[in-house]
């Protein structure tokens, strides 16, 4: 039944792998003297991507190969931007690409026996919060926010690991008992971390991880009260935090007018909006504009460079590309053989959900800005890892659904 | 309480929210796109400037205002009248003025080419040249302007109201931009706010010209308006301290006179008062009258009868209040005041208190009650050529709103017309030329300074579409210096062909 | 010369990248909706069959058993019931289980035991049934599983 799901897959795969090596081409040419390097990076990535997809789809049959795609096209436009920007950062990513594409296998094989997810959960809740706890003693600030750790001169930031266990811990107890009484440790879990993480003033990731609380809490229990009383409180928070953090306040302030403080701290939207205004609906086409002009060009404001280089046209393809993944992880949770599945896999698509809309929001000024990454797209170890791992929690409940439904057609020929 | 229904319903509203993100990322880059392009702080503009040479910025007539030389210099063009006339306009090359320098630089720098232009250049050999710039204004028409309003402050604007194009476009004091590098270093002196365009961007008290608004309000709102009888006897009467309208109380202007001397300025003894100009009362008039003769008592009444709130849409229709977002420049919004209290309604009824407009808009109200209620997008740029001498745009007129209906339009171009033709507006008339206006004396602080002087008008004529609006600050009587100014650039336009 | 052809290039690689990058967004999406819909189908035909299967826990003798469950079921110690099970602490008919709109139900028949879901005792109404559920009839465990998943029309 999946034989051509398998052709249209791999013809996909395909033409991805052209317009990687085509934009890798581009690069190798920047100057007059031929760059082997971005001809090589551009062949190393596309060995690792068809050796990815070969194998995958080898060992597991039910894999969701469109995820797949969308993730490795997401993670090339990365890769390609900054190889532009800076050859260096490039190598660095691919490796950690690299790491992500073993950590997603692993989460794939877990999700195969997600007991041990159950099992372990008290594990996984006390983890993420004493990882968080012990950032505030040992972490180092960066960019203002206190959310990174070096171990062996790499840096690190826990709170995208936080993550992938929220989704564990969150798909795990909404999956025993749907009423207030039975979540408290839950409920707990969030406080904590959320606190922890405004105090760390990691807001982008208070947000994210409250919003994909609150998301999965309604989805899994139904209970529109609580649930708006839970964004009451969220809000109340967030209200509290403008008249508490006077960073706070300075977001706002240079979300609703960053040219007036342009030469401050209005000064990264204010590049990002002129870098996309240049860019146009085409594009300046790439290594015509110049990203390096905006402050964390690789990073959070990657889909500014984006659009600069490739257009507005490309960045609502963009955009287009997050959402149709979102749509498969959904009904990959749909799918989901049982339900402390399904929410995993619902609680994996939130949160891609939720990083991308509120990054790209922020960049475009729709909302303020926050510090959180483009996922799969930006540069950041931690940040690719952890989007890989989000990404084989689905793949691994894909497998399952498609196996137990697999069963089923066997038995139904009995 | 069935968790698949949910996910499928949050599935709903993450499309939506992605599709927000779209729709809201294609309306920024179409409704900002140029502004934050040409912003002063783009870099990318500077470093372009060294790589390509600039095109040329040309008026309607084909006269180069702006181009660059073979050393690479920006170069203007050598008579100093039409230079400064056409400064503001035309712009700056150090990014300190939304002028056509920098408005439209992404043509004058080549962002627009085509690949085909590119490589055409590239095989001959030619260095990168950006495109030509033609703009709608005629330099003769704004050397005209500039002339007639003398030793005063302000602007002038004329437009076609048929097209929207702006023919001129003159705010004083004007800079030169031949030695805007001077005034930066501070070689020369320049006057602090000779950079700001008066004409799009001066937000004045309108004064009588908002009588405009208020007497469409009063076309609109109260049938058979235009048919009453009214008595303007003597200023209208307000309670001192709750600024209420008191309708009983019947000042005559000899009871006024007296108090006046020992009152506070807007005050009569206890009440607070509306005087008319100069102390004059007309006595027994209809509304195309009271327009023509400006008369503060009739308007004042018409702005509480009417109401704020209906005051308030009728000059939201007339463009008041708008974020205005042209294509082609710049333009700050005009607003109206908010009234606290009866007294502030009828002031903001004669265009006192809180309003604030630009010239700008004036002139596209004007248009508007000419154009048979059609108000048109003010248009700047008439065309661009690219080095290959092929139009790669070409103005195409833009209807903006409708502000109002073709009777109400009409009825408010008969007044208009009445107002030069025997009103305050005599000083802009013209032989064997319908020309309709209005004038406006605007106090803007307790009588220290000399008023603004205002005059909004328009051409009745299918030859000649032209409206204007000419402001100049402590101008005195609007229609002793605003309305002869008007006229002499009027006259000056049909001279030229307009 | 050499920056100036590259940069021409460069400016027409835009086209051709954003074609490439339109094509695939829409191949996606076409492929992603006849998959859905295939998939779809195979569901439904499984649904058809069979909503799915009760697999046995306690007593130990019943363990790893598998009893297919048809569009309406009734559990029992009963023989004329659809699954019966012959243990004295079920009623003759302990329980009923049936598909209505797409879901699948159990009510209590009225039995004296009761029946109990996922622990705890449902009452007289019925109770919509979720894949993994686990139920008791008197002495007897076993665990729901679903074929495919099923729809709810929302």
């Amino acid at each position: 039944m999946y034989k051509w799901r398998r052709v249209s897959a791999a013809g996909l795969l395909t033409l991805i792998i052209v317009f990687e090596l085509s934009a890798f081409s581009l690069l190798a040419f920047r100057n007059s003297t031929l760059d082997y390097s971005a001809l090589a990076f551009g062949a190393i990535l596309v060995a690792m991507l068809l050796f990815q997809y070969i194998s995958l789809t080898a060992i597991f049959r039910h894999l969701d190969r469109y995820l797949l795609i969308i993730a490795n096209l997401l993670v090339a436009m990365g890769l390609i931007i900054q190889y532009r920007i800076e050859a260096a950062i490039a190598f660095r990513q691919i490796i950690w690409f690299g790491i992500g594409m073993l950590a997603m296998v692993v989460c794939i094989l877990f999700m195969r026996r997600p007991n041990i997810f159950r099992r372990l959960n008290l594990l996984i809740l006390l983890g993420c919060i004493g990882l968080l706890f012990a950032l505030l003693l040992v972490g180092s600030e960066v960019y203002g926010a206190r959310n990174w750790i070096t171990i062996g001169g790499q840096n690190f930031q826990p709170s995208e690991f936080v993550k992938v266990g929220t989704v564990f811990v969150l798909a795990h107890w909404l999956t025993n008992s749907r009423d207030l009484r039975g979540i408290w440790p839950l409920l707990f879990y969030v406080f904590a971390v959320v606190a922890l993480l405004v105090v760390e003033r990691d807001l982008g990731a208070a947000v994210l991880i409250a919003g994909t609380a609150l998301i999965v809490f309604y989805v899994a229990t139904g209970s529109k009260s609580l649930t708006l009383l839970g964004l009451a409180a969220g809000s109340a928070g967030a209200l509290a935090s403008y008249y508490i953090f006077d960073h706070v306040r300075v977001r706002v302030a240079i979300w609703k007018n960053p040219w007036a403080t342009y030469s401050g701290k209005g000064y990264q939207i204010a590049q990002g909006l002129m870098a996309i205004a240049s860019g146009g609906l085409w594009g300046m086409g790439l290594t015509r504009g110049s990203p390096k002009l905006i402050p964390a060009y690789h990073t959070d404001y990657i889909f500014a460079v984006i659009c600069e280089e490739f257009g507005v046209i490309m960045g609502v393809c963009i955009i287009a590309f997050y959402l149709v993944f979102i749509v498969r992880g959904a009904l990959v949770a749909l799918n989901a053989p049982d339900r402390f599945m399904m929410l995993t896999a619902f609680g994996c698509t939130v949160l891609i959900t939720l990083q991308s809309f509120i990054i790209i929001a922020g960049v475009i000024k729709l909302i303020p800005l926050t510090g959180i990454t483009l996922p799969f797209v930006s540069y950041g170890g931690s940040s690719i890892i952890a989007s890989m791992m989000l990404l084989g929690i689905l793949e691994g409940v894909a497998i399952q659904g498609g196996e137990t439904l697999e069963r089923a057609l066997k038995e139904m020929a009995k | 309480m069935n968790t698949r229904s949910n996910i499928k319903g949050m599935l709903v509203i993450f499309s939506a929210l992605f599709i927000v993100l779209s729709v809201y990322l294609v309306y920024i880059l179409n409704a900002y796109g140029t502004r934050w392009f040409s912003s002063p702080y783009n870099t990318r503009l500077k470093s372009q400037k060294n790589n390509i040479i600039a095109g040329d910025i040309l008026d309607r007539t084909g006269r180069k205002l702006a181009t660059t030389d073979s050393a690479g210099d920006r170069v203007y063009i050598s008579d100093t009248s039409i230079r400064k006339a056409t400064s503001h306009t035309v712009g700056d090359n150090y990014g300190q003025t939304f002028g056509a320098e920098n408005f439209f630089s992404k043509y004058l720098l080549g962002f627009e080419q085509s690949i085909f232009e590119r490589i055409t250049n590239e095989i001959s050999g030619k260095r990168s040249h950006g495109s030509d710039v033609e703009l709608t204004i005629d330099a003769s028409l704004c050397v005209a302007a500039y002339e007639n309003m003398g030793e005063h402050r302000g602007a002038v604007i004329v437009i076609n109201y048929k097209t929207g194009e702006i023919l001129a476009c003159v705010s004083k004091p004007v800079f030169d931009p031949k030695y805007v590098a001077d005034y930066l270093s501070g070689k020369r002196e320049l006057d602090k706010s000779a950079m700001v365009n008066r004409a799009t961007g001066g937000r004045y008290t309108p004064g009588s010209v908002f009588k405009l608004v208020t007497a469409l309000a009063a076309i609109r709102y109260l049938p058979g308006i235009t048919e009453r009888e009214f008595t303007c006897s003597g200023p209208l009467a307000f309670d001192g301290k709750t600024g209420a309208y008191l309708e009983n109380v019947l000042l005559t202007p000899q009871e006024d006179a007296e108090a006046k001397k020992d009152s506070e300025p807007g005050m009569s003894g206890e009440y607070r008062v509306i005087r008319d100009y100069n102390g004059e009362y007309h006595g027994s008039l209809n509304l195309k009258e009271a327009f023509s003769k400006s008369c503060n008592h009739v308007f004042a009444q018409l702005a509480l009868e009417v109401g704020e709130k209906r005051l308030k849409r009728t000059a939201q229709e007339l463009g008041l209040n708008d974020d205005f977002l042209f294509d082609d420049l710049v333009a700050d919004s005009s607003s109206m005041g908010h009234a606290k209290k009866a007294s502030d309604l009828a002031w903001l009824g004669i265009g006192q208190h809180t309003s604030l407009v630009t010239p700008l808009n004036m002139c596209m109200i004007a248009g508007a009650v000419a154009n048979g209620g059609v108000m048109m997008e003010p248009k700047l740029l008439l065309s661009v050529k690219n080095t290959m001498g092929s139009n790669i745009y070409l103005l195409q007129p833009e209807e903006y709103k409708k502000s109002m209906s073709e009777t109400e339009a009409s009825t408010l171009k008969a007044f208009m017309v009445e107002a030069v033709k025997s009103g305050t507006g005599r000083s802009a008339r013209i032989n064997g030329f319908a020309v309709g206006g209005k004038t406006g004396t605007a106090e803007t602080s307790s009588g220290e300074k000399e008023p603004n002087a205002w005059f909004v008008g328009f051409v009745e004529d299918e030859e000649h579409p032209l409206a204007v609006c000419v402001v100049l600050e402590e101008g005195g009587s609007g229609g002793k210096h605003a309305a002869p100014v008007a006229r002499e650039v009027l006259k000056k336009a049909f001279a030229l062909g307009y | 010369m050499y920056a100036n052809a590259y940069d021409i290039v460069a400016s027409s690689m835009r086209y051709f990248f954003l074609l490439l990058i339109i094509y695939i967004l829409l191949r996606l999406v076409q492929h992603s909706f006849s998959e859905f819909r295939a998939v779809q189908q195979i569901k439904k035909k499984v649904r058809s069959v069979s909503p799915g299967y009760l697999e046995a826990l306690l007593p130990e003798e019943f363990l790893g058993r598998r009893f297919p469950l048809g569009r309406e079921n009734t559990i029992g110690r009963s023989k004329r019931c659809n699954i019966s099970i012959p243990l004295p602490s079920l009623a003759p008919t302990h329980a009923f289980i049936y598909e209505k709109k797409g879901g699948l139900y159990i009510s209590d028949y009225g039995s004296r035991q009761g029946v109990l879901l996922n622990d705890e005792r449902i009452g007289r109404h019925e109770e919509f049934l979720y894949t993994e559920d686990k139920l008791q009839f008197g002495g007897f465990i076993c665990v729901l599983h679903l074929s495919g998943e099923e729809e709810d029309d929302v």
